[in-house]
């Protein structure tokens, strides 16, 4: 392939709450393939960042470009058709539907089925095999029947990545998917996404330092709403404001 | 397909039981009976917003009376053809609620609550003031006995089967789309909003589409009501219409579809023993309500299904757990982590 547009590029992107300049020029170029993790301490904006990148916040100003479209207007549910996926920070399942109608509810949001009014949802062929399919790879077929509010913390947060995962995106919005989880959940989720295939260009918001440096190739690192460093992970951790940041204040006059 | 078999054979069950009612209960009973049906209709087609979208309108009497005012100038004006005067006053709220439901979605929460309150309101309050189209206060009377063709259906009897028809339809397609893809859309809504646009879908077209829907089934019982009156006053538009009709649905068991018939049965008949006794009926309608959501949060439906499945579970060992919806919120407080 010759030289590729990048998966995401954002361009000079800020946003303002008020007075408040939770984002501050942003720009950031994510390559197809590329594992780019986003960390910065609490209050850094990276939320926030992800909000404006998947659309449920506009930006006070910049560009925002994925794979080459220019998105910075769209809705989010006409971003995620150009292959954008995102995960939430806070768990958002479907709570009081069963494991299997999230699956569903994932499968058919970029196809026609979800305007059937008038055929039953097990008579789809189609769409109860793939979810078959997807319940066994991901170890959550006995769990089928089971309301989202049955699943354990670490089951729940399973869910949440694979709901993302399921409509095979191009691109994948992480916001702290070890978020809350034990060390051995924590591992087990970051194999499981190490494991997605490696075309899938991946943003990831993470705090969990061994994470980062297991699943990603590059890093920015944030704080105060603006861009610090951006490079490889041994680079930035060697970056004395990086250290500066993360291990206090620095001694000011 | 054996859920379908048991759905057709419990709705043909249904059929019979509507019609040896129509031979054995006196006209009385009937009128009373007919009432129970065109309130399961409306409160059934709000459950589609309320249990399924998770979106509590408390205006859905605009929709409801608009069509009772629809029918009873058609039917005075027109034609009184039943088939036509039906078709026309549901085409006639399907164009108001075009309107209705763009401007109701524009909120979520209390203020859709508050919104739909108030639209509804405002068309209450032109039915009220237009003395000239609609009789102000005193209502639109006369509206005759509807005709299909050479059949009068001047007694009660046959006005109470052919409204039986009109629930039973209307309840097989509410069914139908509740357990379809486009109804586990709407509930995926009701759950998580945002999730939703996460995952590509166009929330606020679904629940366009879910109003429109909503409005056409509000409006076939808006219809049959102002023929059964006789007479089309503004109280079928008012506030406590719509309050009545989310009584029946929280009642009867919102997100069940089936509960909302329920709730109309014990509504109406409540309705019909306080009236005999005292004309505060709306302090009744108050005092219930603080009953059911205090008592019964998740309705009267839910707890008969789950006692009769598993009566009927004896010995076919463990099935696949049904999904029970929990208890639903007071109205106007929606669900899901919306921003």
């Amino acid at each position: 392939m010759a030289v590729s547009t990048p998966a995401l590029s954002l361009e000079r992107i800020s946003k303002h709450f008020g007075a408040l300049k939770a984002v501050e020029q942003v720009s950031m170029q994510i390559q197809q393939g590329e594992r780019r993790a986003v960390i910065g301490p609490n209050g850094a904006g990276k939320t926030t960042l992800f909000h404006v990148v998947s659309g449920v916040l506009p930006p006070t100003a910049g560009a925002i470009h994925v794979f080459g479209n220019d998105v910075t207007r769209l809705p989010t549910h006409r971003r995620i058709r150009l292959g954008m996926a995102r995960t939430f920070q806070i768990t958002n399942l479907f709570r009081r539907l069963t494991v299997e109608h999230n699956v569903y509810l994932a499968l058919q949001g970029l196809t026609p089925t979800k305007w059937q009014m008038f055929r039953p949802q097990g008579s789809v062929k189609e769409l109860v095999q793939q979810a078959d399919r997807l319940l066994e790879e991901w170890n959550l077929e006995d769990r089928r029947h089971a309301l989202v509010t049955e699943l354990s913390y670490g089951e729940q947060r399973a869910l949440e990545i694979m709901l993302a995962v399921c409509q095979k995106p191009k691109l994948l919005l992480l916001d702290e998917p070890t978020a809350g989880l034990s060390p051995a959940e924590t591992a087990t989720a970051a194999e499981t996404i190490r494991r997605l295939p490696r075309d899938i260009s991946m943003l990831l918001i993470e705090h969990d330092m061994d994470v980062v440096f297991d699943l990603c190739d590059t890093m920015t690192v944030m704080h105060l709403g603006e861009v610090l460093a951006t490079g490889d992970p041994a680079s930035v951790r060697g970056n004395p404001q990086v250290q500066e940041i993360y291990l206090g204040e620095a001694i000011e006059a | 397909m054996r859920g379908s078999t048991k759905a057709i054979l419990g709705g043909l069950a249904f059929c019979v039981l509507l019609v040896i009612l129509s031979r054995a209960l006196s006209s009385y009973y009937l009128v009373l009976s007919t009432r129970i049906l065109i309130f399961a209709i409306f409160a059934m087609s709000l459950d589609l917003l309320v249990g399924y979208t998770g979106r509590s309108s408390l205006g859905h009497a605009a929709f409801f009376g608009f069509s009772g005012y629809a029918t009873g100038l058609f039917a005075l004006k027109v034609s009184n053809n039943l088939i036509l005067t039906i078709g026309a006053a549901v085409l006639v709220t399907f164009l108001m609620a075009l309107i209705f439901s763009a401007l109701a979605l524009r909120a979520r929460g209390v203020y859709f609550l508050m919104l739909t309150l108030a639209l509804s309101q405002v068309i209450w309050g032109i039915a009220f003031e237009w003395r000239a189209l609609t009789g102000g206060d005193d209502g639109l009377p006369g509206v005759p006995r509807p005709v299909i063709g050479p059949y009068h259906l001047t007694d009660s009897s046959s006005f109470f089967l052919f409204t039986g028809g009109m629930f039973v339809i209307s309840a097989a397609i509410l069914l139908l789309i509740v357990r379809s893809p486009f109804g586990l859309t709407l509930q995926g809504i009701r759950e998580s909003a945002s999730r939703m646009s996460a995952l590509g879908y166009n929330v606020w077209l679904h629940e366009y589409l879910a109003f429109l829907i909503s409005a056409i089934f509000a409006g076939a019982a808006g219809s049959l009501l102002a023929y059964q009156n006789g007479i089309v006053s503004p109280t079928q538009l008012f506030v406590v219409s719509s309050a009545e009709a989310l009584l029946m649905v929280i009642l009867g068991g919102a997100g069940t579809m089936i509960g909302p018939f329920f709730g109309s049965v014990v509504v109406v008949l409540l309705e019909y023993l306080v009236s005999q006794h005292t004309e505060r009926w709306v302090t009744a309608l108050g005092i219930i309500y603080i009953m059911v959501v205090v008592g019964a949060p998740r309705g009267i439906y839910p707890p008969m299904r789950d006692f009769v499945i598993r009566r009927l579970r004896r010995g076919k060992g463990p099935k696949a757990a049904v999904s029970v919806p929990l208890p639903e919120p007071a109205p106007g407080i929606t669900m899901g982590a919306d921003t």
